[in-house]
C-alpha cells in the first residue's frame, strides 16, 4: 500500500485537474476542432491554448507563480517593478540619442520661427520619482532624468518657457502621484504639475481648497496591470478635481475623425465604462480635444501638443483659458498636425512624458504644426 | 506540444496511459509506437517523415547484416550504408540548423545514433535482430527519450519491450523522475537561462568580471539542468510504461577531475562514443601520442554531439586537453591534492570550458575568457550585477544545491532510517514540486 500511495496520488491529481478543467470549460467541438484533429500541429496548438486559458487551478497557479518569484528575490517581471504599493514601469531610454536630439532640434527651430509664445514641459517617469520603492541596485536610470530635464529646459532659455516639474513631483513623492496600474499621472500628480506649470505660464495657480474631490471609480486597472499579468496589485482610484470656487461650465468636444462627441463637464461620468474609469477625465483619449469655457469671461487660448499624460492636468489649466485645444500627436496623422495653426492661439505648450520624448519622434512630429510643406 | 507542457501532462499522458493499461499485453508496444508517432507529428509532421524514412531504412538494412554476418561483403556494405546515412543525416541537419535555415528536427541525434549502434552491434554479433517493426520503432523513437536520450542499446531495451507491464512501484519512481525532470527544466534551466541572457545583454564595455563569471555559470547550469531534466523526464515517462532507462547524468558538477566530469555528463553518449570510436581506435598501441589523439578525438566528437559548431568542437577539444594532462600526469601531480582542491580545479576548468560552449563565436569566447581573468576590465562588479544577483539569489542557490547531490543523499539517509516518513515526505515534496512546475508552465 505504501509503495502505491505516490503513483495513485499523482494519477488522482492529474485526472482531477484534467476532469475539472474539462467540466469547467467543455471544449467546443465544431468543424474547426474536428479539422484540427487531422492536423496534429494545429491540434497541439489548440490544446495548448485550451489548457492555458481554462486550466481549473489557473488563478491559483498564477498567484503561486508570482509568490515563488517574489520569494526568490525577483521584483521585476516583464520590465515592470512590483513596488510597495503598485506597479512601476522600468524606464530605459533608447541608446539611439539621435531620436531626442532630433526632437529637441526641431522644437528649437519651431520656437525660433513662430510668433506665438511657446512652452515645453517634460514629465519624469514614476520609477525615478518613486525610486525609493524600486528594488535596490535596480538600474533605473541609464539617463539621469533630473539632469536631462534641467538641460533640455535650459536649451530653450530665451526662446520658450521651459518648465521643470521634476523637483515638485519628487518633493511630493509620498502622495498618490502616479497610478498603481497605469504608467500615467493621477489627477493628484496632475495638480502638482499644474501648480508649477501655471506659475511659469504667468498664471496664478488655484489652490487645493478651490477644488472638491469626487470619486469617479475605484476599480481601475490600467494597461500596466494587463502587461504585468500576475495579479496581486490593488486597483486604482480615479478622482475628479471639480473647480468649486466659482460657478463655471465647460464644453469638451472630442474630434474622432469620423465622428464627434461633446460633453458639458470636465469629468463626464457618462463616458465611464467598467474597467475604463479613467475615461471620466475629460471623456477619455481622442486625437483632438477642445475645451471651451462657457460664459465665464475668461480669455485666452492655448494649443497643447502632447501625449496622454497631459490629460492629468488639462482640467486644471481649463480654469484659466477660454479655449484649450489638445492634440494627441500619436493619434494624429502628419497632415492633421500640420493643419493646426499656432498663430490662432495665444500660447503653444509642448507636453510630453520623458519616455515619449526620449524614445519616440512625437515631439519632432509636433514641431510641424502650421507647416505648409508636403 | 512538448513533454513539459500542459496538454502533454493532462491530455496526452493520461489518454496514452489509459489505453496502454486497458489493451492486452501483446498490443502495448503498438500503443507506444502509435503514441510516439502521434507525439512527433504534433511537433513536426515533416520531421516525422524524415524519422520514419531513416528508421525504416535502418530496419531494412538490419536484415542483410544479420543474414550475411560479419566480414561478408553484403553485411559490410549494409552496416557501412547505415553508418554513413545516419552520420550524414545528423551532420546535414545539424549544420543546416546552425545556419538558422531550419529548426533541428526533434530526436535526430537520438534515433540516428540508437540505430547506428544497433546496426554495428548486429554486425559484430553482439545482439540479435529486432524483428518487429513496432518494437524497432519504439526502441529508436519512444517519445519520452526523443529530446536527449539516453541512447540505449538493443540488449538493454529488447527484453523490456517483451514484458511491458505497468507496475505501481515503477510508476511511483517514474512520477518522481518526471517531477524532478520537469522542475529541472521548467524552473531551474529556463530561469537560469533567462538570467544568463540578462548578463549577456549587458553591453561589452560595461561587462564586469563578476558579470562574465555569472554569465558563464548560468549557461553551465542551464545546459546541465536542461539536459539532465530531459533525461529525468525520459526515465520518468519510460517508467510509467514499465520501461527502465539508464541514468544519463550523475552529478557531473561534483566530479573531482575533468575525466570524472566527462564520465558523468551525458553518460550514454559518452559510452556510445567510447564503444564505437575509442574501442575501434585504441587497439594495442597505448603510447602517449596515441592516447592523446584518441582522447582528443573522443572529446571533440562529444562536443560535436551537441551541434556541428566551431564553439562546441573547441569546447570538446579544451576538455580533451585537460583529460590528456590528467591521464598523463594526473597520478603524479593531481591525485595527491586534497579532494576539495581537486573539485575546485575541476569546477573552474569546466566553467572556463563553458565560456567557449556558451559563446556565439570564438572571438566572443576569447573576450569572456580574458574578462574572467580580469584582463578585459578592471571592474569586479557593479550595481547591475548586484541587482541581478539579489533578484535571483534563490534560483542560483537552488541550482548550486541541487547539482551537488546533497538533497538526494539526505533523502537516502532518511529512507534508510525512517521508511514510512521518507515515503510520505517524498509524496509531499514531489506533489508540491509538481504544483510549482505547473505554476511556471
Amino acid at each position: 500500500m505504501k509503495k502505491s500511495l505516490l503513483p495513485l496520488t499523482f494519477i488522482a491529481v492529474i485526472l482531477a485537474i484534467a476532469i475539472t478543467t474539462l467540466a469547467g470549460a467543455p471544449p467546443q467541438l465544431g468543424w474547426s476542432s474536428l479539422a484540427a484533429m487531422g492536423h496534429p500541429v494545429r491540434l497541439a496548438e489548440e490544446l495548448t491554448e485550451y489548457f492555458q486559458e481554462n486550466l481549473s487551478i489557473r488563478q491559483t497557479l498564477q498567484n503561486l507563480s508570482l509568490q515563488l518569484r517574489l520569494l526568490g528575490g525577483n521584483r521585476e517581471l516583464e520590465g515592470i517593478f512590483l513596488a510597495n504599493d503598485g506597479l512601476i514601469q522600468n524606464f530605459s531610454a533608447t541608446t539611439d540619442t539621435s531620436v531626442y536630439q532630433r526632437n529637441t532640434q526641431s522644437l528649437l527651430e519651431f520656437v525660433q520661427t513662430t510668433r506665438t509664445p511657446c512652452a515645453l514641459v517634460l514629465i519624469p517617469t514614476a520609477c525615478v520619482i518613486y525610486q525609493d520603492q524600486v528594488p535596490d541596485y535596480a538600474p533605473i536610470e541609464k539617463t539621469n532624468q533630473k539632469l536631462f530635464i534641467e538641460e533640455t529646459t535650459k536649451a530653450f532659455a530665451g526662446l520658450a518657457t521651459g518648465v521643470d516639474v521634476y523637483t515638485p513631483l519628487y518633493d511630493a513623492r509620498d502622495q498618490y502621484l502616479y497610478y498603481r496600474t497605469d504608467d500615467n499621472l493621477t489627477t493628484q500628480g496632475g495638480f502638482v504639475v499644474y501648480q508649477t506649470l501655471a506659475k511659469r505660464l504667468g498664471l496664478t495657480p488655484k489652490e487645493e481648497k478651490d477644488f472638491a474631490l469626487d470619486n469617479l471609480g475605484e476599480q481601475y486597472y490600467g494597461p500596466l496591470y494587463d502587461q504585468w499579468g500576475y495579479g496581486g496589485v490593488k486597483p486604482d482610484v480615479i478622482i475628479a478635481w471639480r473647480y468649486v470656487s466659482q460657478v463655471r461650465a465647460w464644453q469638451v468636444d472630442h474630434w474622432l475623425r469620423y465622428e464627434n462627441r461633446t460633453y458639458y463637464t470636465l469629468y463626464p461620468t457618462e463616458a465611464i465604462v467598467e474597467g475604463e474609469e479613467i475615461n471620466g477625465i475629460l471623456g477619455g483619449r481622442s486625437p483632438k480635444i477642445t475645451i471651451t469655457a462657457l460664459g465665464s469671461g475668461v480669455k485666452g487660448s492655448l494649443l497643447v501638443l502632447g501625449d496622454r499624460i497631459t490629460l492629468s492636468y488639462l482640467p486644471f489649466l481649463a480654469v484659466h483659458y477660454q479655449t484649450i485645444t489638445f492634440a494627441d500627436t500619436s493619434l494624429l496623422t502628419d497632415s492633421e498636425i500640420q493643419a493646426l495653426n499656432p498663430e490662432e492661439y495665444d500660447q503653444v505648450l509642448f507636453s510630453y512624458g520623458l519616455d515619449t520624448y526620449l524614445n519616440t519622434s512625437e515631439p519632432y512630429r509636433a514641431s510641424a504644426i502650421g507647416s505648409t510643406e508636403e | 506540444m512538448d513533454v513539459f507542457s500542459l496538454p502533454f501532462l493532462f491530455f496526452f499522458l493520461p489518454v496514452t496511459g489509459l489505453v496502454f493499461c486497458l489493451v492486452p499485453r501483446r498490443f502495448r508496444v503498438f500503443v507506444l509506437f502509435v503514441a510516439s508517432a502521434f507525439f512527433y507529428a504534433m511537433k513536426s509532421p515533416a520531421g516525422l517523415g524524415v524519422m520514419a524514412a531513416s528508421v525504416g531504412m535502418d530496419y531494412l538494412l538490419a536484415r542483410p547484416i544479420f543474414l550475411y554476418g560479419k566480414g561478408s561483403r553484403w553485411g559490410k556494405a549494409a552496416v557501412t550504408a547505415g553508418a554513413v546515412k545516419n552520420i550524414l543525416l545528423f551532420i546535414c541537419l545539424s549544420s543546416v540548423s546552425q545556419l538558422d535555415l531550419i529548426e533541428m528536427p526533434l530526436g535526430v541525434t537520438v534515433y540516428c545514433f540508437t540505430s547506428l549502434g544497433y546496426l554495428v552491434d548486429l554486425y559484430n554479433g553482439e545482439t540479435d535482430p529486432i524483428t518487429s517493426g513496432y518494437d524497432y520503432g519504439v526502441f529508436c523513437c519512444f517519445f519520452g527519450k526523443l529530446y536527449v536520450g539516453p541512447i540505449v542499446s538493443a540488449n538493454q531495451f529488447r527484453g523490456q519491450l517483451q514484458r511491458l507491464r505497468p507496475s505501481l512501484s515503477l510508476m511511483g519512481q517514474g512520477f518522481v523522475w518526471l517531477c524532478h525532470g520537469l522542475a529541472k527544466k521548467v524552473i531551474l534551466a529556463d530561469g537560469v537561462l533567462a538570467l544568463g541572457e540578462e548578463f549577456k545583454n549587458i553591453p561589452y564595455q560595461e561587462k564586469t568580471v563578476t558579470a562574465v563569471w555569472l554569465l558563464v555559470i548560468c549557461y553551465l547550469f542551464s545546459t546541465y539542468y536542461t539536459l539532465s531534466g530531459f533525461s529525468d523526464m525520459a526515465r520518468g515517462v519510460g517508467a510509467l510504461f514499465g520501461m527502465e532507462l539508464p541514468e544519463n547524468f550523475h552529478y557531473p558538477l561534483q566530479a573531482d577531475s575533468v575525466t570524472d566530469f566527462f564520465s558523468r555528463f551525458n553518460i550514454s553518449a559518452n559510452r556510445f562514443v567510447r564503444k564505437y570510436v575509442y574501442g575501434a581506435l585504441s587497439a594495442e598501441d597505448n603510447g602517449p601520442l596515441s592516447t592523446t589523439l584518441n582522447i582528443l578525438l573522443i572529446t571533440i566528437l562529444m562536443g560535436l554531439w551537441y551541434g556541428v559548431n566551431i564553439n562546441y568542437l573547441t569546447w570538446g577539444g579544451v576538455l580533451g586537453i585537460f583529460i590528456v594532462l590528467e591521464t598523463l600526469y594526473g597520478e603524479k601531480f593531481f591525485q595527491p591534492l586534497p579532494p576539495f582542491f581537486r573539485r575546485l580545479y575541476t569546477f573552474v576548468a569546466v566553467v572556463f570550458s563553458f565560456a567557449i560552449y556558451s559563446s556565439d563565436s570564438i572571438s566572443q569566447a576569447l573576450f569572456y575568457l580574458k574578462t574572467m581573468v580580469g584582463l578585459g576590465t578592471s571592474r569586479l562588479w557593479d550595481n547591475q550585477v548586484l541587482y541581478l544577483l539579489t533578484s535571483n539569489w534563490l534560483l542560483l542557490a537552488l541550482c548550486a544545491v541541487f547539482c551537488s547531490g546533497f538533497i538526494s543523499r539526505q533523502g537516502k539517509r532518511l529512507q534508510a532510517r525512517w521508511l514510512l516518513l521518507s515515503q510520505l515526505g517524498s509524496l509531499a515534496v514531489n506533489l508540491c514540486l509538481f504544483i510549482a512546475v505547473l505554476a511556471f508552465l
